[in-house]
């Protein structure tokens, strides 16, 4: 690809970018979010048209034009979007020749279908052919979009960040596989922002920063300090160490929980969890996904009913409801940042505002000065990228989204305790610098936090003290300051005794 | 602005297609637009019934919008309005020596009141017990005609005839007739000064703010601390209350009584005035001016010509809720590309 560019009103997603894949290789695109790693790709797979200002692209050194997905498929390049394309309630085998079935006379020859696929997916990529796809574990659902770009002789994978959606044991028999397609001669080409990703599995990286290209490298010989550099233009701090001495002993619980049961249907129930945290101190919830993070969160905000119970500055707060237990000033960072942290059809700065209106009004009127005021005050550090406080928030990438929802939590409503709840989800390098910063000045200004991620690194570089939790039991609690990887490794995923 | 040029297309483009089923039934098209507007706007009697007709609408179309801002779809606006017309008729019957400032403003106190409590019924139950505001509004309405037919036909029966109305109100609450042939009254002012508050309410205050993210986002309410329950409750109370207005146009302005089935429909056009102002109160305005000279427009219609009823009025609404629900359908298919 030479020199692409594409712009949005006015905002580019990219410019004059030049792209080049060699045969046989597998290339990772870098980058932050909203860095335009999406469109570029897009753009080769004739989602998107490119801007026409003399780019172009080269298929085999033959300038070719995509107007549609369909195009692109027949020069032998397909992609896997990033969220997936696939009908829950058919087969994978149905799914996989849907639009290009073998058929004679116009009826379907499944048995040659099913012959070509076994063949093509060889040993490694045996999937149930003939169960309901929605039925299947995210990792075959991912298996089966390949199929699909194999089946359809792509010789050119684009696959759009592939791993966010897996488990560890998952991304390491998906980075077997995509090895293996490498060995027969395909092109792999892998949106990501994941660093140790793209370290452990390609052969060459291509930066992307704001639209622009930062930097090309053979991952031969490449640090990850020089790619962190490129993605984010400067090099990250180190979170800093914990002020220690701002952690009393002897002060009392903001928060303890006795017993804490929530009954579910199938998984995500939580059993009999008991903890306590002080004022200061940062909880780290770790474990798998599904493991009853979200009944424990929706049972502290009083969203899910619970037996148990739970003490809020010493005092009962079961039967309280949601509202009210929110205005005993608890933040909340939800897991959900789309449909639970934000106001998606609103402004930057209303969505700086959500549950402290009344703070700023005079008579129930909204006081506009103080608002913006407000808002500004709070995103100053977070250097959110917007175009002014009217934006409308759904336009901002997803890093820059979850930085109004931490401003807003954390420096606007400066709470007691915090809930937070997969904080850096999806957000780029940058951006979880600055909310790893931001938990940790909270708590040094006495905020007690309950920290729950999946992200077991994140748990350990927070957290004060860690419980692992599994199938909705603490398998096991964990006191800092430094913490044994391996050990709540396995006490999460239940192989420890 | 595209919101305004949309609605002006599906106006057109409804205006067009019913000029076509005009030529199909063998009138002239021409002739038909004339009459239309020349019985909605020519001279000032007939814009005054379309301002007459358009009063009730805007109450009706606000009432609608308001509860659209909390995520809700009131379709109860007639019940909800048949019980603003029973409280008022009741206040004013049971008080008649009330004198001007005072009698007028309670009667409007207690129209509102009706619907208003009417509307937090079907309220009440969506956020407490869950259940579905459409079905719980429609059924709503039949037990408000029934509520009403009752008292009508019963304890409030007029006894100077056999007509299906209640006694006659005092003349202390009768509101000023601008002129003496047609019914167009002061309860236009009413109607303008709720739009311009129901503006205010929604988009300056806190009470605004939070119930606008109750509607457009709930998960994010619920954990943000607000209360949604009481937000719902507290919009539908807003919701029937608009739409009870619509006695004070009605039965103090107009029949000054309560004759049974009066509304003939404008708690459900209130529905489509919303929808093609896209539920801003200043188009309201201008939506329910558009229906009501609609309104007037084919009364006359049917008079002037062999073939058409005034149920042009309501194709004309059709094609425009057609329109409207097209246009965003058509923009949601773009969207997702």
């Amino acid at each position: 690809m030479r020199k692409i560019s594409k712009n949005y009103e006015g905002f580019f997603a990219n410019r004059k970018v030049d792209f080049n894949l060699k045969s046989g290789t597998i290339h990772a695109l870098a980058g932050e979010n909203g860095a335009g790693k999406s469109t570029l790709m897009k753009i080769l797979f004739g989602l998107v048209s490119p801007d026409d200002d003399g780019g172009e692209i080269l298929v085999n050194d033959k300038k070719v034009h995509f107007s549609s997905p369909l195009d692109a498929i027949k020069s032998g390049i397909g992609m896997v979007q990033q969220h997936f394309a696939l009908s829950g309630v058919v087969s994978p085998l149905e799914n996989i020749i849907l639009g290009a079935e073998p058929s004679s006379a116009g009826v379907i020859n499944r048995q040659e279908a099913l012959n070509t696929l076994k063949e093509l997916a060889g040993t490694d990529l045996q999937v149930p052919w003939h169960e309901l796809t929605g039925t299947l574990a995210i990792g075959l659902q991912q298996r089966i979009e390949i199929l699909k770009l194999l089946f359809r002789n792509a010789n050119t994978l684009i696959l759009d960040e592939p791993t966010g959606v897996l488990t560890p044991q998952e991304v390491q028999s998906f980075f077997k596989l995509l090895r293996k397609l490498k060995s027969q001669g395909r092109s792999i080409i892998i949106i990501t922002h994941k660093i140790d990703e793209i370290l452990e599995l390609c052969d060459e990286v291509t930066v992307l920063r704001a639209g622009e290209i930062t930097g090309h490298f053979d991952i031969a010989g490449l640090t990850k300090e020089k790619l962190i550099e490129a993605m984010i233009g400067r090099s990250l701090k180190k979170p800093q160490k914990r002020n220690a001495a701002s952690r009393v002993e002897e002060k009392k619980n903001t928060l303890s929980v006795k017993n804490l049961s929530v009954e579910k249907s199938g998984r995500g129930s939580l059993k009999n969890i008991s903890f306590s945290i002080k004022p200061g101190e940062i909880l780290g919830i770790a474990g798998v996904e599904g493991n009853g993070q979200q009944a424990l969160v929706e049972s502290l905000l009083g969203i899910q009913k619970a037996e148990g119970q739970i003490l809020f500055k010493e005092k009962e707060i079961n039967p309280l409801k949601t509202n009210v237990r929110k205005s005993l000033n608890f933040g909340l960072i939800s897991e959900d940042r789309h449909h639970q942290s934000l106001w998606l059809e609103e402004s930057v700065e209303n969505n700086c505002l959500l549950g402290m209106t009344k703070r700023f009004s005079k008579l129930g009127v909204v006081q506009k000065k103080k608002t913006k005021e407000f808002s500004n005050q709070i995103l100053e550090s977070y250097g959110v990228k917007k175009r002014s406080l009217d934006q409308c928030v759904s336009a901002l990438s997803g890093g820059n989204q979850q930085k109004i929802v931490i401003a807003r939590e954390v420096k606007g409503r400066k709470p007691d305790f915090l809930i937070a709840s997969q904080p850096t989800r999806g957000v780029d390098v940058g951006a979880i610098e600055a909310i790893h910063q931001s938990i940790l000045e909270l708590a040094n200004e006495g905020c007690a936090v309950l920290l729950i991620s999946s992200e077991l690194e994140e748990i350990c570089q927070l957290s004060d003290r860690v419980i692992a939790l599994c199938d909705g039991k603490a398998a096991a609690e964990f006191h800092g300051p430094s913490f044994d990887l391996q050990k709540i490794g396995a006490a999460m995923t239940g192989s420890s005794t | 602005m595209r919101k305004l040029i949309e609605s002006l297309i599906a106006i057109t483009v409804a205006i067009a297609l019913s000029l076509v089923v005009v030529v199909l039934l063998g009138e002239n098209p021409w002739n038909v637009l004339k009459v239309l507007a020349t019985s909605a706007f020519g001279g000032s009697e007939n814009i005054s019934y379309s301002l007459f007709y358009a009063t009730p609408l805007i109450f009706t179309g606000l009432s609608v919008a308001v509860a659209f801002y909390a995520g809700l779809f009131n379709i109860g606006g007639e019940g909800q309005l048949y019980m603003g017309s029973l409280f008022l008729t009741l206040f004013a019957l049971k008080f008649p020596g009330l004198s001007f400032p005072l009698s007028v403003s309670l009667a409007l106190l207690a129209s509102f009141l009706g619907g208003g409590l009417w509307g937090a019924l079907a309220g009440f139950l969506k956020a407490k017990r869950g259940s579905h505001e459409v079905i719980v509004t429609i059924m709503l309405n039949f037990i408000s005609y029934a509520i009403c037919g009752y008292m009508i036909l019963g304890p409030l029966k007029s006894t100077t005839n056999q007509n299906p109305e209640t006694a006659e109100i005092a003349s202390g609450y009768f509101l000023h007739n601008f002129s003496a042939n047609t019914p167009l009254n002061t309860a236009l002012f009413l109607a303008l000064t709720a739009a311009a508050l129901v503006w205010f309410l929604l988009f300056k205050t806190h009470w605004g703010f939070e119930v606008r993210m109750v509607g457009s986002s709930q998960e994010t309410a619920r954990r943000s601390g607000i209360n949604i329950s009481r937000r719902i409750i507290q919009a539908m109370f807003l919701s029937g209350g608009l739409a009870g207005l619509v006695a004070v146009n009605e039965i103090l302005g107009n029949s000054h009584k309560f004759k049974d089935q009066y509304s003939s429909g404008v708690g459900f056009v209130g529905i489509a005035v919303a929808l093609l102002a896209r539920n801003l109160p200043l188009g309201i305005i201008f939506s329910a001016l558009l229906f009501g000279a609609l309104s007037k427009g084919a009364l006359d219609l049917e008079l002037d010509t062999e073939k058409i009823t005034r149920d042009m009025a309501l194709m004309i609404q059709g094609i425009i809720i057609l329109m409207v629900a097209s246009q965003e359908l058509w923009r949601k298919l773009r969207r997702a590309r």
